[in-house]
């Protein structure tokens, strides 16, 4: 049965997995039990590239609480397989450091929080 | 025309603003006493059967429960009471929770009410709070703010379809000129595309300007079966038309960044409800919350080609004296967004529209209004429709 903490647990580890489903095909992320496009719930585990392009991105200056020591960063939508997106934060400066169609790694960085939620900090590596 | 599912008879709204000194049940005071004050029947308030208070979240004045509390500052004491909670539309959540009261035939009189003070706290807490209404497994995660969320949206459109950073700044611009004739809005500022371009960046391509207000306020409205709508007032507004949707909050969900789906099925649902086709609406307040949000809600409720929004502010078709006014009160981009009181206060300013009573900002001749008002990344949507009985 996927979940969301195990997704999290898996990704801790330097893996990314979606849920796919075993009746459609659809894959999610992060799984979930119910197949959003065909309400199978036969979902199995599927290992995802740790790479992908910006479909999207945003350079955030004015960031929450939680996350104000680590402004400015960049947060980007990252198509990994057509219709499969995730999201992840790039430690850049200026908008002009990134653009639409940039080829993008998933990093990792094991959480340290004893409070809930513990789950990775999920950031991005420019590829060239 | 269809029968309308409910009437308006009262309307009331507080100053919006950095309220300093006041709390959020003392600004609900401020619109009740208003609404109250407009009703020919000097005993309304005895016949309200019932309370339907939006409001999002409790971390702003640490306090949760607020129904019964802001019931009870009210002079109510003994009323049945539910608090709505959908963020940024908690207002119109409560407002069509009430059309179902009133439609049900379970009750005839009811109070819908909107209200949220969130200046108590400061910036990057009160953006903490607001991110609390993105996904905690995807998006807050990844410390996005409500603005970067519609960024992502900006930043797709403009790849996509070429909007501007400039015809977005024109939103600003339009709305802030209108909040001038607003003496209820927060700003009172009229500002230049200049100045929004050269606003300190946000979350890019959003800037300064290009963002809402951190506002306290409230709004309030007395709703009634239609057919007794005549005895508390001489000029009640009908809600003809009503529609709700949702969507996935995550935008990592949706096929396109950009497509704020549920927007276009309330206003289908709710133009279909009231045998009206968009373009006999006569005025509109559409959720601002960011510039680019308006421009899309353009596409969405089908006054522009997908893509193409952006042009109707270059043509200037939504200024007041356009063919599609939208946000005459200054929008929550101007006038304010006190989150929980939003989706109440458009109501308030299309009731002053249908009643002819917008002062300076009348739309001249107004019969038929929309406001539409969303929560989140646009994933709880309400569309509502009203009309005079001239």
């Amino acid at each position: 049965m996927v979940s969301i903490e195990e997704f999290y647990s898996k990704l801790n580890e330097g893996e990314l997995y979606g849920g796919k489903c075993s009746n459609c095909g659809n894959i999610t992320l992060p799984p979930r039990q119910i197949c959003p496009k065909c309400l199978s719930t036969q979902i199995d585990w599927y290992k995802l590239s740790m790479t992908g392009e910006v479909e999207s991105f945003t350079l955030i200056t004015v960031a929450p609480k939680n996350f104000e020591n680590e402004a400015p960063y960049a947060v980007c939508i990252v198509k990994i397989l057509e219709d499969v997106k995730f999201i992840g934060r790039i430690k850049i400066s200026s908008q002009n450091e990134i653009k639409v169609g940039d080829k993008v790694e998933f990093v990792i960085e094991k959480s340290i929080s004893n409070e809930w939620p513990m789950w990775p900090k999920i950031y991005l590596k420019k590829l060239n | 025309m269809s029968k309308p599912l409910a009437s308006i008879v009262a309307a009331g709204c507080s100053k919006f603003g950095k309220r300093t000194g006041v709390m959020a049940r003392e600004l609900l005071v401020e619109a009740f006493q208003e609404a109250i004050s407009k009703s020919k029947d000097p005993d309304i308030r005895k016949k309200i059967r019932v309370g339907f208070f939006g409001n999002f979240s409790e971390m702003y004045e640490h306090q949760s429960h607020v129904a019964p509390i802001l019931a009870d500052w009210l002079g109510f004491h003994d009323l049945p009471v539910i608090r709505t909670e959908d963020a940024c539309a908690s207002g119109s959540a409560a407002l069509r929770t009430g059309i179902m009261a009133i439609k049900s035939g379970l009750y005839d009189v009811a109070l819908i009410a909107g209200v949220e003070k969130m200046n108590n706290r400061r910036t990057n807490e009160v953006l903490e709070g607001l991110a609390m209404a993105s996904d905690i497994a995807i998006e807050q995660w990844s410390g996005l703010t409500f603005a970067g969320i519609f960024a992502l949206m900006a930043t797709w459109h403009m790849h996509k379809y070429g909007t501007t950073e400039t015809q977005m700044a024109l939103v600003a611009v339009k709305n802030h000129k209108n909040a001038t004739l607003n003496p209820k809005a927060h700003m009172q500022k009229l500002i230049t595309v200049e100045d929004v371009l050269k606003s300190r960046i946000v979350a890019w391509p959003l800037k300064l300007y290009d963002c809402s207000l951190i506002t306290d306020g409230a709004a309030c409205v007395i709703i009634t079966k239609p057919e007794i709508a005549e005895k508390f007032t001489d000029n009640p507004i009908d809600i003809v038309g009503s529609g709700s949707s949702s969507d996935h909050e995550s935008l990592i969900e949706r096929k396109e960044i950009s497509d704020i789906k549920g927007i276009a099925k309330a206003t289908r649902e709710a133009l279909e409800m009231a045998e009206i086709k968009i373009k006999n609406v006569d005025v509109a307040e559409l959720h601002d919350c960011f510039t680019i949000a308006e421009i899309l809600e353009y596409e969405e409720i089908g006054i522009a080609e997908r893509g193409y929004g952006g042009k109707l502010l270059e043509e200037g078709a939504t200024n007041l004296d356009g063919w599609f006014p939208v946000n005459p009160s200054g929008g929550l981009k101007a006038k304010g967004h006190p989150v929980g009181a939003t989706g109440i206060a458009q109501i308030y300013e299309i009731f002053l529209q249908l009643r002819n009573e917008a002062g300076p900002r009348q739309i001249k001749g107004a019969k038929i209004g929309l406001a539409q008002n969303m929560g989140g990344s646009g994933s709880t949507h309400f569309v509502h429709l009203l009309k005079n009985r001239s």
